[in-house]
């Protein structure tokens, strides 16, 4: 028994500490890509021909790129950019669908049914393809991305606080709420908010990396940033003449994508370990 | 086919739904792409020539009828053909895409299967760090690395796609990696829940072999969840597909849209997410029926309905 019990605690103590590694490293990850350009070397914008295409060195660490800009320095200013653009879209996001979902889950009826349909049809829709499209059709352009891709994220927040809202306004303190005379707006904001908010901050939390994601690939296609913006997605576009005598303008930025979805996603597992949330 | 319906008339709505968002459009866009700033007649005339003085609800029952008639309009550049257009580029994305679906397949199935049986070991842990590292990679950013490795590093396949095997090697590899990763996490999963079973401590118990227990009743068994899985992940393929076409300069539907968004060709990119949702649904039907015929719990259900 209390061997038991003491294989669960360092269990939890294990869970708990990969939870405040992952939040330093996501807090350090946040603001150093917040006042990049304060760390930033050499300015990100600012052209150089002397100096076009040089491999890494220990002044240039990342290397120049076709007018002579430093890759790291624009690869750290390209870090703010892309992560307050998907925090600012997938705050907007959570708040619109965990609404919508809680106002459908509580009142149900008609409303619910028609709106939680036209839900599952965007939910299981390639989400890549629509915001190609819709990136499209209202031309390229970051805001224009950013909509392209709310236009479909909202729908799993919607989902998941129906579901939960549906569950927890069956449960006896709901009624009890009820009895007490409370009105359908202090239910919803004191009883079942609270009840809401951490399964939609750790689905929120894990998809902020999947939104820098997309976001870099919509540059890529040349939909979202614009050159000469250092964006990690813009980078690697520019970089692919370049593929055979300066590798490092591709590698670098990529790279730096790469990591910054890996720290994301395991910020968000481990959030979801440390609410000891179920998938 | 009901679901098909809907999803067809949602998606392609809302996507209609964003142009009437845009402050510029295709009509400016014609101008501006061949270098004329428009006089305001000249640009009522075109927005008439295009049709897009119309409100939006005549625009799309006008574009979802022509649609039901097998009429896709035409490319507001060159006039063409949307359907002739689409029929040219179609094949190529479908050899892409089936090529890479059963490259996925048959890599993830044995991957997966193989994480489960040693699941917490030695291949499992392996297998767990690359799919973990593979999903989190850019589409983007593998495709030019595999790009590079080949084409640079190797010298051994061509950077630019002719439409042979050869051509399609790199396209595949660099589409079916994210997939394979995740779709072997998802594999792993389907056959860890079924060896949790009761009916597999009965065998072990009854002293059947351990590769009897896995090749004759773990998999077959674990096969209904992973077909339906197998239907989720397409999406994510489809959107991968777009933009691997357009690295790898491959002549198929995503190149040609990506092509077309600069100009702001409205039907020809309306068309796209007609055709993706086509493709999409498709499939799913495909992996339902699939569905249908290995699990026999629900023909019985049927039947006695």
């Amino acid at each position: 028994m209390k061997d038991g019990k003491n294989k669960r605690l360092s269990k939890r103590a294990k869970i708990n500490r990969r939870f405040y590694i992952m939040a330093a490293v996501t807090v350090i990850y946040v603001v150093l890509a917040l006042f990049a350009d304060r760390f930033a070397p050499y300015d990100p914008v600012e052209a150089d021909p002397a100096m076009s295409l040089c491999p890494p060195s220990a002044e240039h660490l990342f290397g120049t790129d076709k007018l002579g800009r430093d890759v790291f320095s624009r690869i750290l200013c390209g870090a703010g950019t892309s992560f307050t653009m998907s925090f600012i879209m997938i705050t907007f996001v959570s708040v619109l669908g965990t609404s919508i979902g809680m106002l459908c889950g509580y009142f149900g009826g008609t409303v619910d049914t028609v709106i939680m349909r036209f839900v599952d049809i965007l939910l299981a829709f390639p989400d890549t393809v629509f915001a190609i499209a819709v990136a499209g059709m209202l031309g390229a352009g970051v805001i224009n991305a950013v909509i392209a891709l709310g236009l479909l994220s909202w729908t799993g927040f919607a989902r998941m606080a129906r579901s939960l809202t549906a569950s927890i306004r069956e449960r006896g303190f709901v009624e009890q709420a009820r009895f007490n005379g409370a009105s359908e707006v202090r239910i919803l904001a004191k009883y079942i908010l609270p009840n809401v908010i951490p399964q939609i901050v750790v689905m929120a939390a894990m998809r902020v990396g999947g939104t820098m994601l997309a976001l870099a690939s919509l540059s890529y296609l040349g939909l979202a940033s614009q050159p000469p913006t250092p964006e990690w997605g813009v980078m690697v576009s520019e970089s692919r003449a370049y593929m055979q005598t300066a590798p490092w303008m591709m590698i670098f930025p990529g790279l730096a994508l790469f990591i910054t979805v890996v720290v994301f996603n395991l910020f968000g597992d481990s959030i979801r370990d440390y609410l000891d949330i179920k998938k | 086919m009901i679901q098909l319906v809907i999803v067809l008339l949602g998606v392609t709505f809302l996507t209609f739904f964003v142009t009437t968002l845009t402050p510029s459009d295709a009509a400016e866009m014609y101008y501006y792409s061949n270098g004329i700033v428009p006089s305001e007649e000249q640009l009522a005339q075109t927005r008439h020539e295009f049709g897009l003085d119309r409100p939006f609800i005549v625009r799309y029952a006008d574009w979802f009828g022509g649609v039901l008639r097998g009429d896709f309009g035409e490319s507001l550049m060159d006039s063409e053909s949307i359907m002739t257009k689409y029929l040219r580029k179609l094949p190529n994305t479908l050899k892409l895409t089936g090529t890479t679906l059963a490259v996925v397949v048959s890599l993830s199935l044995p991957l997966g299967a193989a994480a489960a049986v040693f699941s917490d070991r030695l291949p499992d842990n392996v297998l767990r760090l690359i799919t973990f590292l593979g999903v989190a990679m850019p589409g983007f950013w593998t495709a030019l690395l595999v790009m590079y490795f080949f084409g640079v590093v190797l010298r051994v396949l061509p950077v630019i796609g002719t439409g042979d095997l050869k051509s399609m090697a790199m396209p595949v590899i660099s589409l079916a990696i994210p997939m394979t990763c995740s779709y072997t996490r998802q594999v792993r999963t389907a056959v860890l829940e079924e060896l949790s079973g009761d009916y597999v401590t009965g065998l072990r118990s009854r002293g059947v072999s351990e590769a009897s227990v896995i090749f004759r009743h773990v998999m077959p068994n674990a096969m209904v969840p992973i077909v339906n899985m197998l239907g989720l992940s397409l999406g994510g393929m489809l959107g991968g597909s777009t933009i691997v076409e357009s690295i790898y300069n491959w002549k198929g539907i995503g190149s040609m849209v990506v092509g077309s968004i600069t100009n702001r060709d409205y039907p020809t990119i309306q068309c796209y997410v007609l055709w993706m949702s086509i493709i999409y649904v498709t499939a799913n039907l495909l992996v339902d029926i699939l569905h249908y015929l290995m699990d026999p719990q629900l023909r019985i259900k049927e039947l006695s309905r």
